[in-house]
């Protein structure tokens, strides 16, 4: 797999492909073409303006995880026509992380999925904003938002959804889920004797990796957390 | 050996149990039996210090008070429960699962022969052999998540085993694989047994020394394996009319 490091704000075309990305700068521009996918994983702080562009027929898995910085993303996504994008973030936080995510469905039959799953200790907490705007005249788009956090501190978290239709001919979802370690999961654990600390790691890292199906970054994820 | 002293319960305000008490000594087999909602699931739970129960009152095991105790610590003594439910994890392997819970009792484990011990029950309780490495219980029916349980239960080689409806869920096969790897384990283990059923199959294959009864918050009747054909045959409220209670 190749990987890309951008040190200088740029314009990236990808073209059916998989990479591993690390952007170093603030402002990246990315042009998606055909299948398309990117996995990058953050582990300093930054602050990032990122646009992606979807080109007509093109789609895009981008798995992004972010290991206890804290941080802020801005994330730009113009989908044109035919596209599908999954935008799949999981953040395993000890800081102040705020991820600003904002859809433009510019033509028809786009397919948007954004997930992120927010596990926070210590001072982890999330700002999430997604703002879904869909153009006039368009037809046939598909979008859901997941937002999903579990909290082990006494930060308050933030979710704001915004979905602005223009159009009628839209399917868009939002859900959110804030809550701690469910109680009944730690008490079956702990009925085969498994340690508390141990099966909320387990449950953590569980949490962590159901945003991927794609075991090259879960197991750089899973490298990462078995030091935590 | 357990025995739970003038055990009380409340679960959110509410008395489930009042003065509960029981002993089963090592080796034993005791079954519970009880209408819907009499607090057998409650008991079990309650020995294992399920963390929303309010309990008064005490359990001893092996003489050592685990009214208290973490679940955790109360299973690595080797209090095993199958509960009514099993409940599906969604991320977190079976294999993983029971890796974790081997190394928490310090047991070295070579991941082949682990595998291929778990290969071997898995054939044994006819199970596909999936269920090694797939989340636990997710996507698996009722019976497939008590022949999971199974699975831990005779990997994990607990000395008291509780099986709250084991037999729910199970297809006539199945409950006959399930009595036959019990008895097994019985056999080679001797571990105390408190069997919570509905069903008079799974009793007379077990062949319980002691047959109670729950009503009104406590064990009210003790009586042998007849008890639990009487109660088949005549239901709970006759058997208690004609026992005068
Ligand atoms: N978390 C809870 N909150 C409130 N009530 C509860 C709770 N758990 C159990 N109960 C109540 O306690 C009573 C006993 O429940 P339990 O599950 O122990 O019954 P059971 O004898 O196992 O019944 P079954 O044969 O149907 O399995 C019931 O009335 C039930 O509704
Ligand atoms: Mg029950």
């Amino acid at each position: 797999m190749n990987k890309i490091v951008i040190d200088k704000d740029k314009f990236l075309s990808l073209d059916n492909e998989e990479v591993i990305i690390q952007l170093n700068t603030d402002n990246i521009n990315l042009n998606i073409l055909g299948n398309v996918i990117i996995n990058e994983i953050v582990t300093k702080y930054k602050n990032i303006n990122l646009k992606i562009t979807m080109n007509d027929n093109s789609s895009l898995i981008y798995n992004r995880y972010v290991h206890k910085v804290g941080g802020k993303l801005n994330l730009e996504i113009n989908s044109n026509n035919n596209t599908k994008l999954i935008f799949n973030n999981s953040f395993y936080l000890k800081n102040y992380y705020k991820i600003y995510v904002y859809n433009n469905i510019l033509g028809n039959n786009n397919k948007n999925t954004i997930d992120i799953k927010s596990f926070n200790v210590l001072n982890g907490k999330i700002k999430a904003l997604g703002y879904v705007d869909i153009f006039k005249n368009t037809n046939m788009n598909n979008l859901v938002e997941n937002f999903n956090i579990i909290t082990n501190n006494d930060e308050e978290n933030l979710i704001i959804p915004s979905i602005i239709a223009n159009s009628f001919d839209v399917d868009a979802n939002h859900f959110t889920t804030i809550s701690s370690i469910p109680k009944s999961e730690l008490f079956y654990l702990s009925l085969k004797g498994i340690k508390e600390e141990e099966s909320k790691k387990l449950l953590r890292n569980s949490f962590i990796l159901k945003n991927f199906n794609n075991d090259f970054i879960k197991d750089k994820i899973k490298k990462l957390l078995e030091k935590e | 050996m357990l025995e739970i002293k003038n055990l009380s319960v409340n679960v959110s305000d509410k008395c489930i149990l009042k003065n509960f008490n029981l002993t089963i000594k090592d080796g034993e087999i005791h079954a519970l039996l009880g209408i819907n909602g009499s607090g057998k699931s409650t008991i079990c739970n309650a020995i294992l210090n399920h963390p929303e129960y309010y309990k008064t009152g005490k359990i001893i095991f092996d003489g050592k008070d685990i009214t208290n105790e973490h679940p955790e610590n109360i299973a690595l003594m080797g209090i095993f429960l199958v509960s009514q439910n099993p409940m599906a994890i969604e991320g977190v392997n079976n294999i993983e699962l029971i890796r974790s819970a081997l190394a928490s009792r310090n047991e070295k484990t070579n991941i082949f022969k682990l595998n291929e011990q778990i290969n071997e029950i898995l054939k044994n309780i006819n199970l596909d052999l999936s269920f090694a490495s797939r989340d636990v219980n997710v996507g698996a029916s009722g019976g497939e998540r008590k022949k999971n349980e199974i699975l831990h239960l005779l990997l994990l080689k607990p000395k008291f085993i509780i099986l709250d409806e084991i037999d729910s869920g199970l297809d006539i096969d199945s409950l006959n694989i399930i009595i036959k790897s019990l008895k097994k384990y019985y056999n080679e283990y001797k571990p105390s047994i408190l069997i919570i059923t509905h069903q008079m199959k799974l009793l007379s294959s077990l062949k319980p020394n002691y047959v109670h009864v729950i009503k009104n918050k406590k064990i009210s009747m003790t009586g042998s394996l007849d008890l639990a054909k009487k109660i088949e045959n005549e239901g709970f409220n006759e058997t208690f009319k004609v026992s005068g209670e």
